[in-house]
């Protein structure tokens, strides 16, 4: 990963901007990553420390310096290297250090000390050729790893790994990150929650349209102090944040030494997601196999309602949004849909907080799964609240869930 | 499995991620407003939140409120360890600390000279409460240390968190790197967190370590507890005051070992010398036709910037670090330190550079080991422990050793090169004040004249031990 002190980024007023690589820089960028390409390819069989003597030097500008080193550091990440055996190294330092720890002890002041019969004694001794001695000695640091492979880029592809890495390394430095979806799915939305629950990030989402979203992102201490603590975890978010579909993302930074607060603005796939068909993203997410065989079943038993994947997001004013995982339509009146939300067996808490939102009453009806396991009664929401528990054991009933659903639906008649 | 229930938890306390959870009090603040500063409501998960070393505060006020509570954030363990000194008696001075400890609720900075014998507070502090306790160090070097010092003293597994470990124990030890990085997931396993070399604690990362610890109890260690920064305030805040102090002149000669300094002056050769002066009149033209000055507190930061954008300026910061590696690097000291290895060729030779570079030469040319952020934690142990046992004589490193690492053997320092920071240099010296019969120590310092590290070397010797 690009860390922040190799990103060339300008700063205008309090915003933070990573110029566009065209032009002059897109020219200049595309020279060293052929440089850097070049000098690896040249240095195959050879320390690591003299590619990296090579890429020091690259560069008359500070600019130019650091976009070199930025480069140099991706394609070094991705490179093989061969390491020595460090038994020999040790074994080898070991035997000498003794040995000229011996001859200085023995000798004097007026005696001085001989390096080059304690070198010649050690070398006798193990049958080591003394010419090796200074190559041999260290060989087990990094910088004495042979470079065994070079990834097979072109310099074009370097940029274009170069340019992603920019936006990552900028957010290393984010204490918090905002981001608008335009149009996404229930699905995509549970992968990307998936990822910032195993991630330990906390988010409030705000509904934007029918399908758009905006997202807050940061960690749980923010509420308390602006820290980049997460801006590791928040760069980590960039692939899934994509996979989630065109986003506009925006970011409270904190650049340089003197970490100044400044704002970062990244638009990803706009363009695209305004010529691309709705359905188009959600083939990128993955739909858990216990609902694949629930939706199986539910297809299976006839009834007023048509079950599909749940697609929309339900508004929950002053709170944020709910995603639903099935929508059952009532194919006498497509207008009436009761939204079901499968919930995780591990939390009691999130039960109790579903139950709070049912409370303050719900703009769609939802039925939340809940199993067995997490002890919470269905009693505990009352009949005439905008939405219910369904309480099972192991895992969902096709029957009895349809006729759950059917008397959430019914109560919604009244 | 419990009976399923119709009623809303009760109050409940739960860790997440280096914050403490509370469910279950009314969103409106009805239930007063004691914690308003410290508790805010998270609107995200819908609870109220408080970074996590406020827990046992909070735990009071529940308690003295008469609230009912689950507390699910507490996971460390009371324990019962027995104490086995191993020779180690407390001294008079270690018990008054250890006092003075805990008539502060457990928690506050011990400040002893390197050598006085703070890990053994440590010690005693841990056998005192007997809970979960987790030492935190700077060093990998350090954390060896600690490992093999509890394991003898309380004959239990003891877990290493860092350095490719991470195996947690109701005793661990880990760096302040690793704790920073990881806390969030185990800050809830200890009661007791002893943070050796303190006034390492308030850098932004490193504080982290201490907000998201719900330890109760907690012990600083420093010798050297001021910062330039002015930070102390928030080792007050994470730690507590410094409870007990003593300065190295009240223990040498009866708990420390008797010791001299001596300043050796060199001379650049004539080559070195035109070399030295040709870069330093092209930094210095360059930084006064820039208006740089280097008193001010931006004035390094504000070279770089304008470094960065110039041939001229590249020129000039190449000139820098020429003429500085020159004076730190000069040959007449590599001569001088030939001298002092066959002077001291039965002693135990710690010697100090600024850089590692000027380690792997040291090593290389004068065949010493070198301990560097580069060796391994294996090679590590076995470099020290023949230093300890006297197989080998010297050791040279460039700022790993500089702190804790206790190898009594040691009798003499040669700083080849350092920082202007009075920090290092006390640290440094204190690295041979480990008291043993008979033993005098002497730390040589070795500045090249006339170059900017005379001035160096000035700021750094500004304490009292150097007086």
């Amino acid at each position: 990963m690009l860390t922040a002190d190799l990103v060339i980024a300008v700063r205008r007023k309090e915003e933070l901007t990573l110029p566009a690589l065209t032009g002059k820089l897109g020219d200049g960028v595309r020279f060293w990553a052929e440089q850097v390409l070049d000098s690896a390819r040249g240095c195959v069989g050879l320390p690591r420390q003299e590619y990296t003597a090579l890429v020091q030097v690259m560069g008359e500008t500070m600019k130019e310096r650091r976009i070199a080193r930025g480069l140099s550091k991706l394609l070094e990440d991705a490179c093989d290297f061969d390491e020595a055996n460090p038994e020999e190294s040790t074994a080898l330092r070991r035997e000498l250090f003794l040995t000229a720890t011996q001859s200085r002890q023995a000798g004097s002041v007026d005696s001085g000390w001989d390096r080059g019969a304690v070198v010649e004694e050690v070398c006798a001794k193990l049958g080591f050729d003394s010419s090796r001695l200074d190559a041999q000695l260290y060989a087990d640091l990094p910088g004495a790893q042979r470079l065994l492979k070079v990834p097979n880029w072109t310099p074009e592809e370097l940029v274009t790994i170069y340019d992603s890495a920019r936006i990552q390394a900028v957010l290393l430095r984010a204490v918090q990150v905002r981001v608008s979806y335009r149009r996404t799915t229930a699905l995509q939305l549970r992968a990307l929650f998936r990822q910032l629950k195993f991630r330990r990030l906390l988010h409030q989402s705000e509904r934007v349209g029918e399908q758009g979203l905006c997202l807050t992102i940061d960690g749980p201490y923010s509420l308390f102090e602006s820290v980049t603590k997460y801006g590791l975890q928040l760069a980590l978010m960039m692939p899934a944040l994509c996979a989630a579909g065109p986003f506009e993302l925006q970011a409270d930074i904190q650049w340089g030494v003197r970490r100044e607060p400044l704002r970062f603005r990244h638009v990803h796939n706009l363009e695209s997601a305004d010529a691309s068909s709705p359905g188009r993203p959600q083939e990128q997410a993955e739909y858990p196999d216990e609902l694949q065989q629930l939706l199986t079943e539910l297809s299976d038993i006839p009834s007023r309602f048509e079950v599909i994947p749940a697609t929309s997001l339900i508004d929950l004013p002053g709170m944020g949004v709910c995603v639903p995982d099935l929508t059952f339509i009532d194919r006498s009146a497509p207008d009436k849909r009761i939204h079901f939300e499968m919930l995780g067996y591990w939390s009691r808490a999130s039960v109790w907080k579903r139950v709070e939102l049912v409370q303050t009453g719900l703009l769609e009806p939802v039925l939340f799964g809940v199993n067995q396991r997490l002890r919470v009664s269905e009693e505990v929401l009352d009949r005439k609240a905008s939405g219910a528990l369904y309480v099972f054991r192991g895992r969902p009933n096709a029957k009895t869930l349809l006729e759950r659903v059917e008397r959430l639906a019914s109560r919604e008649c009244d | 499995m419990g009976a399923h229930t119709s009623a809303p938890p009760p109050i409940s306390l739960r860790y997440f991620a280096g914050t403490l959870e509370v469910q279950g009090l009314n969103s409106d603040h009805s239930w007063g407003d004691e914690f308003a500063a410290s508790l805010k409501w998270d609107a995200r998960s819908r609870c109220w939140r408080c970074p996590g070393y406020l827990y046992a505060d909070v735990v009071k006020w529940l308690v003295r409120s008469g609230k009912a509570f689950e507390d699910k954030a507490c996971a460390y363990e009371r324990l019962s360890l027995v104490y086995e000194a191993q020779g180690r008696i407390a001294r008079h001075y270690q018990r008054l600390a250890l006092d003075a400890w805990l008539s502060e609720g457990a928690r506050g900075v011990v400040v002893l000279p390197t050598g006085a014998g703070k890990s053994l507070v440590a010690l005693l502090a841990i056998a005192d409460k007997q809970r979960s306790a987790l030492v935190v160090a700077p060093t990998l070097d350090l954390v060896r240390q600690w490992y093999d010092l509890l394991k003898t003293c309380f004959s239990v597994d003891v877990g290493i968190l860092g350095g490719g470990e991470f195996d947690i124990k109701p005793l661990t030890v880990t760096t302040y790197d690793s704790a920073h990085l990881h806390v969030e997931h185990w800050g809830h396993r200890f009661g007791l967190v002893i943070f050796d070399e303190v006034h390492h604690l308030p850098s932004p990362s490193y504080q982290l370590a201490a907000r998201f610890s719900l330890a109760p109890f907690r012990l600083g260690l420093t010798a050297t507890p001021e910062r330039l920064d002015g930070a102390n305030a928030i080792i007050d805040e994470l730690v507590g005051p410094v409870v007990f102090r003593r300065d190295i002149v009240e223990m040498t000669g009866e708990f420390l070992a008797d010791y001299e300094t001596v300043r050796l002056e060199v001379q650049l050769s004539p080559e070195e010398r035109e070399q030295y002066d040709e870069a330093r009149r092209v930094y210095l033209e360059f930084t006064r036709s820039h208006g740089i000055r280097f008193n001010g507190p931006s004035g390094w930061a504000q070279f770089i910037q304008r470094a960065a954008g110039s041939r001229e300026g590249r020129r000039a910061l190449d000139a820098y670090r020429k003429q500085k590696n020159l004076a730190v690097a000069a040959a007449a000291k590599l001569q001088i330190l030939s001298e002092l290895l066959i002077k001291h060729g039965k002693d135990r030779c710690l010697i100090f550079t600024l850089d590692n570079l000027t380690v792997y030469g040291i090593s290389r040319q004068f065949l010493i080991p070198a301990i560097t952020h580069q060796t391994k934690v294996k090679e590590r142990s076995e470099i020290l422990a023949r230093f300890l046992d006297g197989s080998y004589g010297a050791v040279v490193t460039s700022r790993v050793l500089n702190e804790g690492v206790d190898v009594p053997e040691a009798n003499v320092a040669i700083v080849m090169s350092g920082t202007g920071s009075v920090r290092e240099h006390v640290q440094r010296l204190g690295r041979i004040l480990r008291p043993k019969d008979g033993k005098r120590a002497v730390l040589y310092e070795l500045v090249t004249s006339q170059t900017a590290e005379t001035k160096t070397s000035e700021r750094r010797r500004d304490h009292l031990a150097y007086r």
